[in-house]
């Protein structure tokens, strides 16, 4: 049977999930989602409360690490109680069912729960040759989509393919692969980018929305503000480094092990919005700049097409092959003009061209009609 | 057109560099000290934003003492682009407000004769033609590259601005530069914002060279004119003018 008409809190109980270890998951969302602490009684009261909503996990082009992060997620209670906060209906990496069993689960919850259930999205849609690049039990991607998510309260899309393509809409984009928000336009979406998503906001997200009723607040892209609302560079730990000019130069260099600022090998942090430095991955262990290896604002928007080269400050200049960097192009700019101004003006001193005589002061048509 | 070359000259001996025209010749008040003003702000800020600018771009001073470097670099070039930003704004109220050299009128082409004069123009730099296009203000193809070069400044702006918001979140200004990364991405931004440089740079370079060519050959006080507003025309040229001419005293 698909309704549990079970309360969370009899089904954390069952769980051996005690209060206080939900009072605690509690403060971290809450954290998480920067609402004060008065909110907290009323998180906990909603979660306690809640009949758990049904979410079904769909997986397009996508490589399924959104779901591997999400299960391996770093709050030590996360991966728990998320999993028991909500009746996870469908999901085809971690479900036991298979083939018929499976796509008639997905049927019913679409029929059963219309309007009520939660959608996350994983992977991206392809739209070329009607979507045959990604089918599953017979239907395209696309199919899935507009049923699915048309039906559902809300849309979460989860990781860089599902919110605008990622790597599979990446150029060339064989597949014309597209995000959920454009391949199923006008469906109520909220996009959780990044190359993995980060399974603490989702987690956060989908409490916010036990709690309220509904999303949290969004920027211009869709993503929650809490999450993406800040650049990376404005919250690193690096920045100290930046500030005083202290910069790595060369991978291994000195300025490397003693953990500089990673600007001059490329790192995107000063464009890229996400709360990596502070939520962290692996258990609030490290994050990539942590790890010595710049930030390539994978939560941005076409992050592969846009942010590459990684390991460059600035993009190529097109038509001037990879080799060649932009300041080469500009010092080779001005050292030709120099030389051109220099050759005009030489010129112009030995080669003095003759000045008609006054008398002859005709129009040059006249001049050589004479 | 009669060039002032034409009008008789003091000669200084070696027959080739006439001083000083004979005749009568009239100060003309040419540039307007707000120009100016904007001219001289604007060749110091692309200095100091070119070399402020670059150090951003490529940090060439590494883990020295200052334990403020890369702030102070950005303090400075923030504070420089806002002056620029403000030299750029007097310039476009100039261009409806300024005198008649300094007039939208006189720089966007849209007459016959202009193109005329850029092709006469073009004919002497490319050694052609002896004479340049001699006039009070700036010659047709002059006027065009600093309207091309307006064009490149605001470009520069708007894509400064963009990078400025992104660390600032300021709504009003993600009001008017906000719809900008849409278009284009924040790498490809600063891309702009950088190549623009080298050829603000490469335009400087030129701008002096021709300038000075055309002083030399033209006698009107064309370098001075930018120091201090006045270009000395002679009475032949102003002739062909009604307006000044009938001031004539």
């Amino acid at each position: 049977m698909l309704s549990q008409d079970l309360e969370l809190k009899q089904a954390l109980a069952k769980r051996g999930i005690t209060r206080r270890q939900l009072v605690k998951f509690c403060s971290g969302v809450l954290a998480t989602l920067a609402l004060p602490e008065r909110y907290l009684a009323q998180t906990v009261a909603a979660v306690g409360k809640a009949r758990k909503p049904v979410l079904v996990w769909l997986q397009f082009q996508d490589c399924t690490g959104c779901s591997e992060s999400m299960l391996r997620s770093s709050h030590p209670d996360v991966a728990d109680v998320v999993l028991d906060l909500l009746s996870w209906e469908y999901h085809e990496v971690i479900m036991a069912g298979a083939g018929g069993h499976a796509t008639a689960i997905l049927d019913r919850v679409v029929k059963e729960e219309k309007g009520k259930y939660l959608v996350v999205v994983e992977g991206a849609i392809p739209t070329g040759d009607d979507g045959v690049y990604c089918t599953i039990g017979g239907h395209s991607a696309m199919e899935i989509a507009e049923t699915v998510c048309r039906n559902a309260a809300a849309t979460i899309a989860v990781g860089a393919c599902a919110f605008d393509g990622g790597l599979v809409r990446s150029n060339p984009n064989p597949t014309g692969a597209l995000g959920v928000h454009e391949a199923v336009p006008g469906i109520k979406v909220i996009n959780m980018s990044g190359c993995p998503h980060n399974a603490a906001n989702t987690a956060a997200v989908l409490v916010h929305y036990l709690t309220f009723n509904d999303l949290p607040a969004l920027d211009q892209y869709n993503r929650p503000l809490f999450a993406y609302g800040r650049i990376i560079h404005d919250q690193c730990e690096r920045r100290a480094h930046y500030d005083a000019g202290r910069f790595v130069t060369e991978w291994g260099d000195e300025g490397h092990r003693k953990g500089w600022c990673l600007y001059k090998m490329g790192c995107k942090g000063p464009v890229g919005t996400f709360n990596c430095p502070i939520v962290q991955w692996n258990d609030h262990t490290s994050w990539p700049v942590r790890a010595g290896h710049g930030c390539i604002a994978c939560a941005a928007p076409r992050f592969w097409d846009h942010m590459s080269p990684f390991y460059e400050r600035v993009p190529n200049v097109p038509g001037f092959g990879v080799e060649v960097t932009a300041g080469e192009i500009g010092v080779g700019l001005v050292g030709a003009t120099i030389a051109g101004v220099t050759a005009h003006g030489l010129i112009k001193m030995i080669k003095p061209v003759p000045k008609p005589e006054p008398a002859a002061e005709t129009t040059p048509q006249q001049g050589r009609e004479n | 057109m009669t060039p002032v070359n034409h009008l008789p000259a003091i000669q200084t001996g070696d027959g080739h560099h006439p001083t000083v025209p004979m005749g009568r010749a009239v100060s003309v008040y040419v540039w307007q000290y707000p120009l100016r003003l904007v001219h001289w702000g604007i060749v110091i800020c692309i200095a100091v934003l070119s070399v402020t600018g670059y150090y951003i771009h490529d940090p060439y001073i590494v883990g020295q003492v200052n334990p403020f470097l890369m702030g102070e670099f950005r303090f400075v070039h923030e504070v420089f682009a806002m002056i620029f930003i403000a030299l750029f704004v007097l310039r476009m109220y100039l261009f409806f407000a300024g005198n008649r050299w300094v007039r939208w009128r006189s720089y966007v082409p849209y007459r016959k004769q202009q193109f005329r004069e850029m092709v006469e123009m073009a004919k002497f730099y490319l050694f052609v033609k002896p004479e340049p296009v001699s006039k009070i203000g700036h010659n047709a193809l002059a006027a065009m590259s600093y309207v091309g070069l307006y064009a490149m400044v605001f470009v520069e702006i708007v894509t400064g601005l963009v990078m400025y918001n992104v660390l600032r979140h300021s709504a009003i200004l993600g009001f008017f530069v906000g719809w900008v990364p849409r278009l284009i991405s924040p790498p490809n931004i600063r891309l702009i914002h950088f190549c623009l440089m080298w050829i603000f740079i490469a335009f400087g370079i030129l701008h002096v060279h021709l300038a000075m060519l055309v002083s030399r050959e033209e006698k009107k006080g064309l370098m001075d004119s930018i120091f201090i507003g006045y270009k000395v025309i002679p009475e032949e040229d102003l002739k062909k003018d009604d307006e000044l001419y009938s001031k004539l005293p």
